[in-house]
């Protein structure tokens, strides 16, 4: 599943922090002597719980033979299992604990979340460890999920700019496009079967490699006494990167361009470059959230040469935090009359990244002021902060994330242009443009492109 | 995965067959059990009703959240609107009086100070009230109610948010039509709606036809105490806001003569009817979509549809998805108006086979009565997305004002279980015979072979 936006993410990255940790609801970690991870955040404004289980599974655990069954497993989540025993019953048990519930799968986790009335707490742990610990995969749910599955592929092929969209990330990863499409590949989902689920379930479904976040009207005291009762069975595995690390993802070697057509008015333009990495270049991680940040506001020059001088109808560059290579990512919508200039000022802005001047001390603290109540804001929604904090926890680790502020208050000037030089300016990328068959004659692609090239 | 609420998954897993409603029924019965009762008073019961100098306001103090949110809403929204104006000036009006800065504030200030509190001021039209909303940390109100009130009565109007809103929606009306999804529900909307207030819709000539001086002097004419509706929630007791809004501009304001029009059900929704439209581009599902009439909230009617919906929507999702996997996620759902429609929406490559099933299901809750038992039983499921819905201040904020003008109450803003659960059997049949019928299809794709007749038979 797909965040809602991807913008808000670039928020979310800011949502957390040692800084504002004493206006967040209060959290308390422990863990089960079989490694499972427990984080019970508690607020009483509303007597509602949300018990979610992320595990550290997705794309970036699929060779291409299994590009797609992290996603078909988080379907079948939802189905049979040793107590429920089909799919109805297991739906069945959801409204009579009132469950609100859904599933995501990202690139670096997959998670499963209910939200439920908190008399029903006890109840609801009991369902999420048991649908957690015993599914069934039966044949015949198997099939029907994987036609939903593939029912889903084709409503997002419908979206006018999917395609596109992955053919640059086919680019910007090359032979490791696995482990970087999370919805995977039509051929895989046909052919899943009960035996690659197991394989699934046994290497990355153990407690060692997974969260369970219980967030809401809760009592701390008694989630350390519930946990236990429910959770305690479920075995510890082998770690599933101990012996099958994810592949190292080599630096681009080539600068990419997409052309692709689609049929609507506007020219749609995705740059790409491989960011920094969580556990490999984390300053950089914190660097590139501050560049993005300052470079977003209304009134810096990147945004008002590009957007508000009405070239550009939207603009957004940010960096996507991963452990495994997080993606620069700007994204440029504008019409094809207008895109040649666009993309001659989106250049000229990026060669002046590393210019001493080119954001103030100012637009730095403005930066820091209104991130602080940005995770205000975040926290109020206890249900949706709950998938936050699983993302986090699954690409960084919670201790990143409690600290994000206070690393972020570090960054200075010298980080930032070491970050741009390390990964932007100089450097390859993939540079995808979608317009109309009309237009892609009158506007030549290498004219896209800055005047000096890697 | 998916998103779906409880309310529509009842029946799910004890449907075998239509044949066996008793079996059905028994099994609810049976398993709702631990369904929690809860009344709607527990959701919000503190909200202070008055009036400061002609302005009406809702107040929910609540001292245990950082975050005040104030909504202010401005009754008419465009399906109002004078008809000589383009249907899109208080869309253009609302969305640039918020992101314009004030006549004493420039729009570089304006938006440096906003992002330096965290202060979100923003606003949207609605087809029966638009809005201007401001969200901000108890520290920063007085500074954020400032603007805020500065927004509202002296807005700057700048000439270059407004060029460029002008060919952003241009453009995007041009592209809406090579999304299907899109495409479908405008459509959709357009046909339904055609012949009443809600039936204008943005157009490209309507768009290219708009001036600054049109939506800067709409917005003047609405701007009018009798319009007015203030909620707000957060921190902030009734003295403080009453004070802020003595001493603010917004008092100032002259009363005008708003009156509401009434408004009657759409001319479609007396008829059944199906549209298809063959997409421009080869796509890999078809866009289903139908509208028709359902109660609004405050009708009498309105908690027996609600039952019913929940009743329906989860009986087409079981049989649509999980029994014949002809769809992925096939919804139904409400679009709550002072005029509303239920909405039905899919998108597969079986339309005739999905609306069979639909029809099917139609027939079965007009021909059957269902259970007093299992329809109380039920209800406590709801609680979750009350409390869910209820989360922020803004959220509760805005469903405290809108309930207040579609219903007159503000306490309908949540569903109300003790109603909910008094639902009859016979009810619940009427609204099933009344309400799920006139379906008007719009189907988007290549629509080679399916059959008009078909949709149109319900």
């Amino acid at each position: 599943m797909k965040r809602a936006c991807l913008f808000c993410l670039l928020i979310v990255v800011f949502a957390a922090g040692q800084n504002v940790r004493a206006q967040l609801p209060p959290w308390t970690r422990f863990t089960l002597p079989s490694g499972l991870e427990v984080l019970v955040v508690e607020n009483h404004l509303t007597p509602i719980v949300t018990v979610e289980i992320a595990v550290r599974n997705g794309s970036f655990t699929e060779p291409p033979e299994y590009n797609g069954l992290s996603h078909l497993y988080e379907h079948m989540f939802f189905t049979a299992n040793e107590r429920d025993t089909t799919e109805d019953e297991f739906l069945s048990h959801v409204d009579d604990l009132g469950i609100l519930f859904n599933g995501e799968t990202q690139e670096e986790n997959v998670q499963y979340y209910f939200t439920l009335p908190k008399q029903n707490l006890s109840a609801g742990l009991e369902f999420m460890a048991t649908a957690i610990t015993s599914p069934l995969f039966k044949e015949e749910e198997l099939h029907k999920q994987r036609e939903i599955v593939l029912g889903e592929f084709d409503r997002s092929e419908a979206l006018p700019l999917f395609q596109f969209g992955r053919k640059v990330n086919a680019a910007l990863w090359g032979d490791n496009i696995s482990r970087k499409e999370k919805l995977g590949q039509r051929s895989t989902i046909k052919t899943a079967t009960r035996q690659k689920m197991l394989t699934i379930q046994h290497k990355y479904y153990v407690p060692n490699n997974s969260l369970l976040i219980i967030a809401g009207d809760v009592k701390t005291e008694d989630i350390k006494r519930l946990v236990p009762i429910y959770f305690s069975g479920w075995q510890r595995g082998d770690d599933p990167f101990a012996k099958d690390p994810p592949p190292v993802i080599p630096e681009l070697t080539q600068t990419t361009i997409v052309a692709d057509t689609v049929e609507q008015p506007t020219a749609t333009v995705m740059v790409r470059w491989h960011g920094p990495s969580i556990g490999i270049d984390d300053k950089g991680t914190y660097a590139a959230d501050v560049f993005s940040y300052i470079i977003g506001q209304a009134e810096h020059e990147f945004t008002k040469k590009l957007q508000e001088s009405g070239l550009a109808l939207g603009v957004n560059f940010w960096y996507y935090t991963q452990r495994y290579v997080g993606p620069i990512q700007a994204d440029i919508v504008t019409t094809p009359e207008k895109l040649e200039q666009v993309m001659r000022i989106f250049w000229e802005q990026v060669a002046k990244f590393d210019d001493p001047n080119y954001f103030t001390d100012d637009e730095l603290e403005t930066s820091k002021h209104a991130l602080r109540t940005q995770i205000l804001y975040k926290s109020e929604q206890l249900s949706i902060f709950a998938q936050d904090l699983a993302f986090w926890w699954a690409s960084t680790g919670l201790d990143y994330y409690e600290h994000y502020l206070d690393n972020l208050s570090k960054i200075t000037r010298e980080d930032i242009r070491n970050y741009v030089h390390r990964y932007i300016q100089g450097k390859h990328y993939v540079l995808g443009v979608a317009m109309s068959k009309e237009a892609s004659k009158t506007v030549p692609l290498d004219r896209l492109q800055p005047s000096q090239k890697p | 995965m998916f998103v779906r609420t409880p309310m529509q998954m009842i029946f799910l897993s004890r449907l075998i067959s239509k044949a066996s409603l008793v079996v059905l029924l028994a099994g609810i019965v049976a398993a709702c059990a631990s369904a929690p009762k809860v009344t709607s008073t527990r959701i919000i019961d503190d909200v202070q009703e008055f009036t400061v100098d002609g302005v009406q306001v809702l107040l929910r103090e609540s001292r245990a959240t950082p975050v005040i949110s104030a909504v202010l809403f401005i009754k008419g929204g465009s399906s109002q609107i004078d008809t000589s104006l383009p249907i899109s000036t208080e869309y253009f009006a609302m969305s640039i009086a918020a992101g314009s800065g004030t006549q004493r504030t420039s729009k570089a200030n304006y938006r440096n100070a906003l992002l330096r509190m965290g202060t979100y001021i923003t606003g949207e039209d609605g087809r029966d009230f638009s809005l201007l909303s401001l969200r901000c940390v108890r520290e920063n109100f007085d500074s954020s109610w400032q603007y805020f009130s500065d927004v509202i009565t002296q807005p700057a109007f700048d000439q270059v948010e407004f060029d460029n809103m002008k060919h952003n929606v241009l453009v995007e009306l041009g592209a809406a039509r090579n999304d299907a999804d899109r495409y479908s529900r405008i459509v959709a909307d357009s046909l339904f709606f055609a012949g009443h207030p809600y039936g204008r819709h943005l157009t490209t000539e309507d768009v290219e036809r708009i001036t600054l001086d049109q939506i800067r002097t709409h917005y003047h004419s609405i701007m009018k105490k009798s319009r007015l509706l203030l909620t707000v929630v957060g921190n902030i007791s009734r003295d403080e806001l009453t004070k802020k809004l003595v001493a603010s501009p917004v008092t100032n304001l002259s009363e005008g003569s708003f009156v509401e029009q009434t408004l009657s059900a759409p001319p479609k929704s007396r008829t059944p009817g199906a549209t298809l439209i063959q997409f421009s581009r080869k796509l890999p599902t078809n866009y289903a979509i139908a509208y028709y009439s359902i109660p609004s909230k405050g009708d009498s009617d309105y908690y027996a549809y609600v039952r019913l919906r929940n009743f329906f929507g989860g009986f087409v999702y079981n049989h649509i998805r999980v029994q014949h996997n002809l769809a992925y996620a096939p919804n139904v759902d409400d679009a709550e108006f002072r005029t509303s429609n239920g909405i039905i929406s899919f998108q597969t490559g079986y339309v005739d086979s999905a609306v069979k099933i639909i029809d099917e299901d139609v027939a079965f809750f007009q021909d059957n009565r269902i259970r007093e038992s299992a329809i109380k039983e039920g209800v406590g499921r709801w609680t979750t997305s009350n409390y869910v819905k209820a989360e922020t201040a803004q959220s509760q904020a805005f469903l405290l004002g809108q309930s207040k003008l579609l219903t007159g109450d503000w306490r309908n803003a949540f569903v109300n279980y003790d109603k909910l659960a008094s639902v009859t059997s016979d009810q619940l049949q009427r609204a099933a015979q009344k309400y799920l019928r006139n379906f008007n299809w719009v189907v988007v794709g290549d629509t080679t072979g399916i059959s008009q007749q078909l949709l149109q038979s319900r």
